[in-house]
């Protein structure tokens, strides 16, 4: 498939949006799920979520199709939240 | 993206350090600059300088502040004192509500106010590295840059498959896009874990502000982890009216716990009430983790109120990379390494973009359609702009603090306008020059800028002072640097081929 | 005086690891040393390189503790590979006296800081 602006734009939006949605779910699921104290799961989010960032960064681009670079962080972002509340609501 | 893996890294690898290329130089070298911010601020502040190098031990220098803040602000909701040490030898106090204190200098000797040039000094290229001058906003930009930065090491690490065979490979006499590209790589492999750490360390400061998840979930929007783990040993006046008693005893005290010149802080809570509360803090400059244990006293009965040595274990886990980042620690050795690291990064990072150039150049082709010509020409000035006007604009703006009056009230927003306004200029003249011109005018008037710098300060400053010589030394030796540079620039006269760049760009 | 010996020692040792490291490469020896790099020479540079390579980190952890010397570790090796290319790549020869000449000195500097 060429390298034409549509793709490259997609890409681009697939690492800007979908990984930023990853990145929080990923900072939903530490604040709802770990039992350390309010301001431990803080501290830790902030030394996690630039590396969500950065992964979904790297796989915006590395993905073989369009699909997958948008899918596979919103799907991941979707099980974390799901699984949280739900876990929330077990406890 | 494309067809493999390395193929896309190679892809992003080009355009993110292309089009970030252009704020991560400006950021990591004013973050270099900024790894002797309290020197700059010193050299910044001629009123402030004096030869002898004797720091004023913290017992005095609280004689002296309380005598000055109780004549100044004895009904001030708090006083602060930062004690001098070796890299900040003047003695700055302050009063106020926290948020908005009244600063003032004393003179060590006798701890009479001394009347200061309005300046950010030094602080302002720490600011700039973090914010861009922006605000929220420069800080998400320079997070961005930074995860870009991130993914720009690791898609280089893909692509330089022959990492360990070529680890030392430097073939200067090549031609000009192998040496350029063997210069890029080699800087960028041995500096591996520096950049890797410094980058990390760096986008963990300002996540929460692209990013603020965590502040959303846990704090619903306010801040409130700083003060979960940092104990607050204060309380609330009482509103009966009390004079201080005199701190010396209680900083002998404080010593005493932590060691003498261990105390960086003092802070005073409510000083002329009778629930006044003194904290003294300790310094940060032996220890990794930039947390710094505390101690606070009854100001009156000078009971123990509390200490705190002990950290919240991820909270000082976050505060060991801020403080890997910040470099407090380990004296002038640890400085200039990441001041020599901070270069190699910056010098790394320009590579990359002249790289750029010339590949493109050599290849020729119709990259951006009919408008490439414009688009080549564009992002050659903004090379120039980003590697040569940084360095020339700040430069500038240590020119500029001598030159503008002392006495100017709004010198502080003028030297920081003239940055910009220089920075502006470097891009004009870099569009309208052609690029190996714009390169060697604009490289040679940084040199010449740096080397006088010991020269303006003499002509300007009040009296010698090794820390302000320290910064006129490092710059001359930036000025030698720069001038190599220069020469190597210099535009070729007839028969001489210029020896940077490709024939075609002459 | 202190700061300045463990300044030395850790960068002189940092620079001969890299030597030794760097002529255990048979193409660098190459450029470096006329006559060809026997298998037991190669082994024992390598070995020497990699312990002064740990070692480079004992001057800085000695003066400053464990965390800030190791921390300052990368950065003297850093330092060191970056001075290590420039000789490669415009003084080859030099290479093996510059890295004997930087173990010498770095020995004598850890000697000197140890002796206090």
């Amino acid at each position: 498939m060429p390298l034409t602006w549509p793709v490259v734009l997609s890409r681009v939006l697939a690492a800007a949006i979908s990984g930023y949605l990853a990145a929080w779910s990923l900072a939903f699921t530490l604040a709802t799920l770990l039992p350390m104290t309010r301001a431990s799961v803080w501290f830790l989010c902030h030394l996690l979520t630039p590396l969500a960032l950065l992964s979904a960064l790297l796989w915006a681009f590395a993905a073989k199709t369009s699909a997958r670079a948008w899918g596979v962080p919103l799907l991941l972002a979707l099980a974390g939240v799901l699984s949280s509340l739900l876990l929330r609501e077990i406890k | 993206m494309k067809k493999t893996f390395t193929q896309s890294m190679a892809w992003l690898h080009t355009w993110g350090g292309l089009l970030l290329g252009w704020l991560l130089v400006p950021i990591f070298f004013t973050g270099t600059l900024a790894v002797f911010e309290p020197e700059l601020s010193h050299w910044m502040r001629p009123e402030l300088h004096q030869a002898n190098t004797r720091v004023l031990p913290a017992v005095q220098a609280s004689t002296l502040a309380q005598a000055r803040l109780q004549a100044v602000a004895a009904g001030a909701p708090g006083w602060q004192i930062d004690l001098p040490d070796a890299r900040n030898p003047a003695l700055h106090i302050g009063w106020g509500s926290p948020r908005a204190l009244q600063r003032e200098y004393l003179d060590p000797r006798t701890g009479a106010p001394l009347r200061v040039r309005a300046t950010e000094g030094g602080h302002f290229f720490t600011h700039f590295h973090a914010e861009l001058d922006a605000g929220k906003v420069g800080r998400a930009l320079v997070c961005v840059a930074g995860l870009v930065m991130l993914a720009s090491l690791i898609s280089g690490i893909v692509l330089h498959k022959k990492i360990f065979q070529d680890f030392f490979t430097f073939r200067p006499r090549a031609s000009s896009q192998r040496a350029w590209l063997d210069a890029h790589t080699v800087l960028g492999v041995l500096s591996l874990p520096f950049l890797l750490m410094i980058s990390y360390s760096g986008v963990i400061m300002l996540v929460d502000d692209y990013l603020p998840a965590a502040t959303t979930h846990l704090y619903h929007g306010k801040s409130g982890a700083r003060a979960e783990v940092v104990k607050n040993f204060e309380r609330k006046p009482l509103g009966q009216p009390a004079s201080l008693p005199a701190l010396a005893g209680l900083t002998a005290q404080a010593e005493h716990r932590f060691g003498v010149g261990m105390l960086s802080q003092i802070s005073v809570r409510a000083p002329g009430d009778t629930a006044a509360t003194v904290r003294f803090s300790r310094h940060i400059h032996d220890r990794l983790g930039a947390v710094a244990d505390h101690v606070s006293y009854d100001a009156a009965s000078g009971a123990l109120r509390g200490v705190q040595t002990d950290w919240n274990p991820m909270a000082y886990l976050f505060r060991t990379l801020v403080g890997l980042h910040i470099v407090k620690f380990g004296g002038y050795p640890a400085l200039a390494l990441y001041f020599l690291a901070g270069l190699a990064a910056s010098a790394l990072l320009a590579g990359g973009l002249v790289l750029y150039t010339i590949k493109r150049r050599k290849r020729g082709g119709q990259a951006f359609g009919v408008a490439t010509t414009q688009i080549h020409a564009l992002i050659e000035a903004l090379n120039v702009a980003a590697i040569a006007g940084i360095v020339l604009a700040s430069a500038a703006y240590l020119w500029s603090n001598r030159l503008l009056p002392a006495s100017w009230e709004a010198r502080a927003s003028a030297e920081v306008g003239g940055f910009f306004a220089v920075w502006a200029l470097s891009l004009l003249h870099a569009l309208l020059r052609p690029p190996l011109r714009a390169w060697f005018e604009q490289v040679s008037l940084a040199a010449a800028l740096c080397g006088l710098l010991p020269l303006l300060d003499v002509a300007t400053g009040q009296q010698s002072d090794p820390i302000a010589q320290g910064v006129d030394a490092v710059a001359v030796l930036l000025a030698l640097a720069l001038s190599w540079l220069a020469w190597r620039l210099r535009p070729p006269h007839a028969g001489h081929a210029p020896v940077f760049l490709n024939k075609a760009a002459a | 005086m202190t700061l300045l010996l463990t300044s030395l020692a850790s960068l002189t040792l940092a620079y001969a690891a890299m030597t030794a490291l760097c002529l255990g490469l048979p193409r660098y020896w190459r450029q470096c040393v006329p006559t060809p790099l026997f298998p037991h020479r190669q082994r024992a540079l390598r070995g020497l390189g990699w312990l002064l390579l740990a070692g480079a980190s004992g001057p800085g952890g000695y003066t400053w503790g464990g965390p800030i010397g190791l921390a300052l570790w990368p950065g003297a090796l850093a330092l060191a590979g970056m001075t290590l290319v420039c000789v490669l790549a415009y003084r080859p020869r030099w290479t093996p006296k510059l890295g004997l000449g930087s173990l010498c000195a770095g020995l004598l500097a850890s000697g000197w800081l140890l002796k206090g």
